[in-house]
């Protein structure tokens, strides 16, 4: 990490609103958000459906773009940052992504080094310093041994974590995931939780994750975002998000909180 | 400040000593492999076109066809002379139709390769979404307008086959803008109406010609490869070669871009910039073709569906390769047209049609529901 990303937030967001039609009639996807995620920290955003989760992680991400308010990264207004520049220190790891075309996982990895090899971004070799920063990035997801498998034969786990080595094969600061365990079975939920802790803890990455796994989210990260109908109704540790009178009026359903017997997080439980 | 680069001490332990390894296990793109496949396929092609050179109702010989190459090359038109009607058959007839039927297949299946990714559409090809069909739209009304003349020779043709074309590739541009993730099958059902559209139009215009020059445009329409000018070879080639550097060009991004808008844009493509150039240069390759060689099917979606199979699915090998790869389909369709009915000619269109039909008949039936994003 430099110095700067020690100091000033990876993202600060103030003031920020968005729809995705300007029609006077339409709702607001998010508004009025106010809110910094510090560097180094796995941060989550929760919330219901439509609550304006995703819609945030795209901004963060400019891929959507705010119709009031600033969105700062490391300092710098998003709006004057150029796509590559951004994907240097932003990664983005999408819900799913298709598999149209016969691309192996080591292939799929080595995009993540697009962003490196502008402006000639169209052309040009994957010098050995590429080849190397993807292996890494694999060896790490423990997924080096798949490198030449095509993507379409491997397994929905490990696809997930392919998507993840190519967001580290950028060598971003910031990783941005949305929804990284929702198709995933119990033993990968855990499996990239852990592994995007680990990240965290040993590499210093600032993780930025929608989830809709409260119990995931509780475990796993630092501070909890939790998005009601585009308004921010609770921030903070898991400890103050993961409450019965926080989480009731927003899910609109009863919520149990107890205590998770190993970790000692905030546990949901939702009785039927 | 971007280039924060994580020293190897800070990964986790036990990663590093396997990445020697893996470096040289891990297949990609090498320069090598891009030379040796590039190589193997251009001998290959050029094996292949004098192959084609040689079949016909005269056929030549193979040492009589490098002899008069050897001639052409040393410049020697005495001795081309005395060669006799061999010489004229193969660079007055032959040959030309021949260059012409590598560069019509090469850039449906580079054009057609392009589409496929941008598009993200394994069947995407221009004559199945419908742009060839609005070149020749526009190539018909160019014809009745008395406006370029012939359908050979240099002329102002390509201008309105381009225009066509740039017609239909907006229409299909809209529907994939309006749909963000669309359906492999409602793009293609959009080609469908748009073939049928412009074919109403084009019987339509041709309806209001007379009878001797409807012949002619029907026959053209078919898919026909008439031996050309050198000059026009020439142009073409130019053309061409221009539009397929620029495809070329982008062909890194035309990987990233197979996985679709937003997981380009998150990795720093121009998304929009790289979407506009594409099609434009789409619609300008595709109407040059279409106003010499009419409308040819198949080519551009069977021969990158091929190659993918052999070389993989980056861009930067598969879009030479089919070239390559389209242009020899081509040289050895059109041979087919040519001699199969001897005297009598095929439209090179009917073979590829033929051959191409049922290839996309099996893919579109091959494909598992879930892959069909």
């Amino acid at each position: 990490m430099t110095e700067t990303a020690a100091t000033v937030p990876a993202f600060s967001v103030r003031g920020l609103s968005f729809r995705y039609d300007h029609a006077p009639d339409c709702r607001w996807a998010l508004r009025h958000v106010q809110y910094a995620v510090e560097a180094g920290t796995i941060v989550g955003i929760i919330g219901p459906n439509g609550s304006g989760k995703t819609s945030l992680l795209k901004l963060l991400m400019k891929l959507l773009h705010p119709e009031s308010g600033e969105i700062r990264v490391f300092g710098k207004d998003i709006e004057t940052v150029s796509p590559a520049t951004l994907a240097r220190r932003i990664a983005f790891v999408p819900q799913e992504t298709p598999q149209l075309f016969p691309f192996t996982l080591g292939e799929l990895v080595l995009m993540g080094r697009f962003p490196f090899h502008q402006p000639f971004a169209g052309w040009g070799w994957d010098a050995a310093d590429d080849v190397r920063h993807a292996t890494r990035a694999m060896h790490s997801m423990e997924i080096a041994s798949l490198a030449n498998r095509m993507m379409s034969d491997v397994s929905g786990g490990e696809r997930q974590r392919a998507m993840i080595a190519r967001a580290l094969t950028q060598d971003a600061d910031v990783l941005l995931l949305d929804e990284p365990t929702a198709f995933l079975d119990l033993h990968h939920q855990l499996d990239i939780a852990r592994k995007l802790r680990q990240l965290n803890r040993e590499q210093g990455l600032t993780v930025v994750m929608v989830s809709h796994d409260l119990n995931l989210a509780s475990q796993c990260c630092d501070q909890l975002l939790l998005l009601h109908q585009g308004e921010i109704a609770a921030q903070g540790h898991p400890a103050d998000v993961i409450r019965s009178d926080v989480l009731e009026p927003v899910y609109r359903c009863e919520v149990i909180v107890d205590q998770h017997p190993r970790s000692h997080a905030p546990r949901v439980a939702v009785p039927v | 400040m971007s280039n924060t680069h994580i020293p190897a001490s800070t990964w986790p332990a036990g990663t590093r000593s396997g990445a020697g390894q893996s470096d040289r296990l891990m297949r990609h793109l090498s320069v090598g492999r891009w030379v040796i496949g590039v190589t193997s396929l251009a001998m290959s092609s050029l094996f292949i076109g004098v192959v084609c050179l040689a079949v016909g109702a005269e056929s030549v010989a193979v040492g009589t066809i490098l002899r008069i190459a050897g001639m052409v090359l040393q410049g020697d038109g005495d001795a081309l002379e005395s060669v006799g009607a061999s010489s004229v058959i193969l660079l007055q007839f032959r040959l030309p139709r021949l260059g012409l039927a590598f560069l019509v297949g090469s850039s449906l299946a580079v054009v057609g390769a392009s589409l496929q990714a941008l598009l993200r559409n394994p069947l995407a090809e221009p004559y199945v979404l419908g742009i060839s069909s609005g070149a020749a739209f526009g190539a018909t009304v160019g014809l009745l307008l008395g406006v370029g003349g012939t359908v050979l020779g240099l002329s102002v043709l390509p201008v309105w086959a381009f225009c066509g074309g740039l017609l239909s590739i907006l229409v299909v541009y809209r529907i994939s803008v309006t749909y963000r993730m669309l359906s492999v099958h409602t793009l293609l059902l959009a080609g469908v109406i748009l073939n049928a559209l412009f074919s109403a139009l084009i019987m339509f215009v041709v309806s209001l010609a007379d009878p001797t020059q409807a012949f002619k445009i029907m026959m053209w329409l078919m898919g026909t490869i008439v031996a050309p000018s050198y000059s026009t070879l020439l142009w073409l080639a130019v053309w061409l070669g221009a539009g397929g550097t620029v495809l070329f060009w982008l062909a890194r991004s035309l990987n990233v871009l197979t996985m679709g808008e937003e997981t380009s844009r998150a990795l720093g493509v121009e998304v929009e910039r790289v979407k506009k150039l594409i099609f434009v240069v789409s619609a300008l390759m595709t109407g040059a073709v279409v106003s010499l060689a009419g409308l040819i099917g198949f080519v551009g979606m069977v021969v990158p569906h091929v190659v993918r199979m052999i070389a993989g699915a980056d861009h930067r090998l598969l879009l030479p390769a089919s070239a390559l790869v389209g242009g020899s389909f081509l040289m050895v369709a059109d041979t087919i047209a040519r001699t199969a009915l001897s005297p009598t000619e095929l439209p090179v269109g009917v073979v590829t049609a033929l051959t191409g039909g049922p290839v996309f008949m099996y893919l579109l039936v091959k494909r598992r529901a879930g892959v069909a994003v």
